[in-house]
């Protein structure tokens, strides 16, 4: 009997033959289990642990700063809003129910905190409107952030990037596609692990020992520069 | 110890695993830092700005360190906490109990927890669900043959 | 002499009788359960759930130690399920649908192969015997030790223990559904290309799970004050429509009754549930908790799916 071609209901296509993802033919993202990590970190918080706050604070600081940069030029200006967006945050945890995810309920907090922050400047902010909110659930998606460049932090910026692929590209070959099914592709274990037909935790090992390999090569990078680029 | 904080960034951890490091409280530091890491790494292979490594996270949390601990959402009855609850907090909700008691008894009101069981209608049934039950458990080739049907 | 040849006569006629009753009554249902899977039959048999009746041709075969079956609506849309060994393939109008079969859960193999679970939860008696589709069959009760589950009456063929009829009641005697051969002959030969021969290899199949071992990493829940007598049998998870989210379906079973317990995480704009409600024969439980919607599912009583959702401690 020929090998059937074989289509999951939730649209994602394996040949029965040599069982590889064709991702062109992904209709929905893959999974990412955020949002029970990010409920269990919430109801801790809602506890009394600030420490389970902090790892939600370390998750999304970016993320926010990426945000809050389509309004705000300034970055002394949007860390300044992003940290406000936290505290206000950490004061309504009791509030929030879980009906939305945490990020989509934290940038709601930080889109409104530079509002205010762009009107007490005398600075009309920019209208979003339900679209762009709307985006934030899937924050990938948003455009690149535009804060101020120095040629230092562009050289910077180059040189971190020019380490990452090159230590990817040193990596054994089942970590380097360990980390880019994950990174690159947006798989979560589970897929990784059909796709390199071994155990999740052998997916999650390979992961770790491909971040740590280029962590180090990064180090000494990091560490010279450990000030305001 | 640190494979769990690679777990952690891609949320793929359990919950045994999320209380033994949130319990090494000496050691949230580096598992931010670590987690800093990792969030560079990921932004160059998905080709993102780089952004400088910050103190961003530390500045917020000495913020909110000296903020009154909070206390709320859906904590269970039985669950134990040892966080202290802010002084300015509980003659307010000493307040909000009275006025229920008393709403409560001058107009026969109800009140309803959560655990109380309410009307629940049949539309309020989502048809994949009972598709999903049927198709992996019926007995009834009928139910089974529907779920196909309903498949696309 | 005389005396002892009537008793021996006696003793003849009666022992076929007297043997269903003299053996082990729970290794009936074990016989039972293996006979559902190795014998070759074909038929047609009834099955009535609430207010739907429907009529099934089957033909179930054992070749080569290994389990093929075809099953064919004969009411409604001309739909067939085959299985061979544990895949099932559902063709319809639209394409074919391809399932990994855990359980044995399609009429007549109803019963598990593991008896033994049965014992802890039902009482196992004899009834009457009557005419099954021209086959003389002998009742078996099996009477729920608790509230937990419904009572089930199976009508197993007298010579080689083939589920002929069952009928699912609840504590009042109020039939939940059921199912009964009309006509049944044994023994036939099939061969393996009229089980396979509806596949049509150039069309797209569509396959409703991933037929694989439960990966599931990161499972944030624990179970606690189950009702008695369920243990955990399957567990799938599944992408939620347009989503990057996962939804989770747990499934136990006391053996005979199954219960899909669901964890779904709340989608924007959607208003949590909280409540129970029947819908035909299947009774549903629903809770919020945390960010989640639990819903439980079952033919079975609605303390039981009540009991599920609230299971759940995350």
């Amino acid at each position: 009997m020929q090998p059937l071609k074989v289509v999951y209901d939730n649209s994602t296509v394996y040949n029965s033959s040599n069982n590889k993802l064709d991702n062109s033919k992904m209709e929905i993202k893959p999974v990412n289990p955020d949002r029970a990590l990010d409920q269990k970190l919430v109801v801790k918080a809602q506890k009394g642990d600030k420490q389970a706050f902090s790892l939600l604070v370390e998750k999304y600081q970016l993320k926010l700063y990426r945000l809050i940069s389509r309004m705000v030029r300034d970055q002394s200006e949007i860390e300044d809003i992003v940290q406000d967006s936290f505290i206000k945050a950490y004061r309504a945890i009791g509030n929030f129910r879980g009906d939305s995810a945490f990020y989509t309920w934290l940038y709601r907090i930080g889109i409104n905190t530079a509002k205010n922050h762009l009107v007490s400047l005398g600075k009309r902010p920019k209208a979003m409107d339900a679209n762009e909110i709307e985006e934030m659930e899937n924050y990938e998606s948003m455009s690149e952030l535009r804060v101020s460049e120095t040629p230092e932090s562009t050289m910077m910026s180059n040189q971190i990037a020019e380490t990452v692929n090159g230590a990817i590209q040193n990596l054994p070959d089942e970590l380097r596609e360990a980390i880019s099914y994950r990174e690159i592709d947006g798989l979560c274990y589970e897929e990784i692990s059909e796709l390199m037909d071994c155990p999740i935790g052998t997916v999650r090992s390979r992961i770790f020992r491909a971040r740590e390999t280029i962590a180090e090569k990064l180090k000494p990078l990091i560490e010279t520069t450990n000030k305001r680029w | 110890m640190n494979e769990k904080i690679s777990s952690l960034f891609d949320s793929e951890i359990n919950n045994k695993e999320v209380d033994t490091l949130l319990s090494k409280k000496n050691k949230m530091a580096g598992v931010r830092s670590s987690m800093s890491d990792y969030q560079l790494i990921s932004d160059v292979l998905k080709k993102k700005t780089i952004l400088p490594k910050n103190n961003l996270t530390d500045k917020i949390m000495s913020a909110i360190d000296k903020e009154p601990t909070q206390m709320g959402g859906f904590v269970k009855a039985n669950s134990s906490n040892t966080a202290v609850m802010s002084f300015e907090i509980l003659p307010v909700l000493a307040s909000i109990a009275v006025l229920i008691v008393i709403a409560s008894t001058a107009f026969n009101i109800e009140v309803n927890s959560a655990s109380t069981s309410q009307f629940l209608a049949k539309e309020d049934i989502p048809q994949e669900i009972i598709n999903a039950h049927h198709a992996a458990t019926a007995n009834n080739m009928n139910y089974f043959i529907q779920v196909g049907d309903s498949a696309k | 002499m005389t005396f002892f040849k009537k008793l021996l006569t006696l003793l003849f006629l009666v022992f076929p009788l007297l043997s269903i009753a003299m053996e082990d009554p729970w290794l009936i249902l074990e016989k039972s359960a293996k006979a559902s899977q190795q014998l070759n039959y074909e038929g047609v048999f009834h099955s009535q759930s609430s207010s739907e009746t429907n009529s099934t041709h089957v033909i179930h075969a054992n070749i080569d130690n290994k389990e093929y079956c075809l099953l064919k609506m004969l009411d409604g849309a001309p739909n067939e399920v085959f299985c061979s060994g544990d895949m099932v393939y559902v063709t319809s109008q639209e394409g074919l649908l391809i399932k990994k079969r855990k359980n044995q859960f399609l009429f007549p193999s109803v019963l598990p192969s593991d008896i033994n679970h049965l014992k802890k939860n039902y009482q196992l008696s004899f009834g009457e015997k009557k005419r099954i589709a021209d086959r003389m069959a002998q009742l078996i009760v099996l009477t729920a030790k608790d509230n937990f589950r419904f009572n089930y009456h199976i009508w197993i063929d007298d010579k080689n223990f083939l589920p002929l009829k069952l009928v699912v009641t609840d504590n009042i005697n109020k039939v939940i559904e059921q199912s009964t051969f009309t006509t049944i002959a044994f023994n036939k030969q099939f061969k393996k290309d009229i089980f396979e021969k509806n596949i049509n290899l150039s069309q797209i199949y569509i396959a409703k799970n991933k037929f694989v071992e439960n990966y599931v990493s990161n499972k944030f829940w624990s179970l606690r004050d189950l009702p008695s007598g369920f243990k955990e049998v399957d567990l799938i998870s599944r992408r939620v429509n347009g989503l990057n989210l996962l939804d989770y379906q747990l499934i136990f079973s006391d053996g005979l009754a199954y219960v899909s317990l669901f964890i779904r995480p709340i989608t924007r704009g959607t208003e949590p549930k909280e409540g129970t409600v029947t819908i035909g024969s299947t009774n549903i439980s629903a809770r919020y908790q945390d960010g989640y919607q639990i819903m439980s599912v079952g033919i079975v009583p609605p303390e039981t799916v009540k009991t599920f959702s609230g299971a759940i401690e995350f």
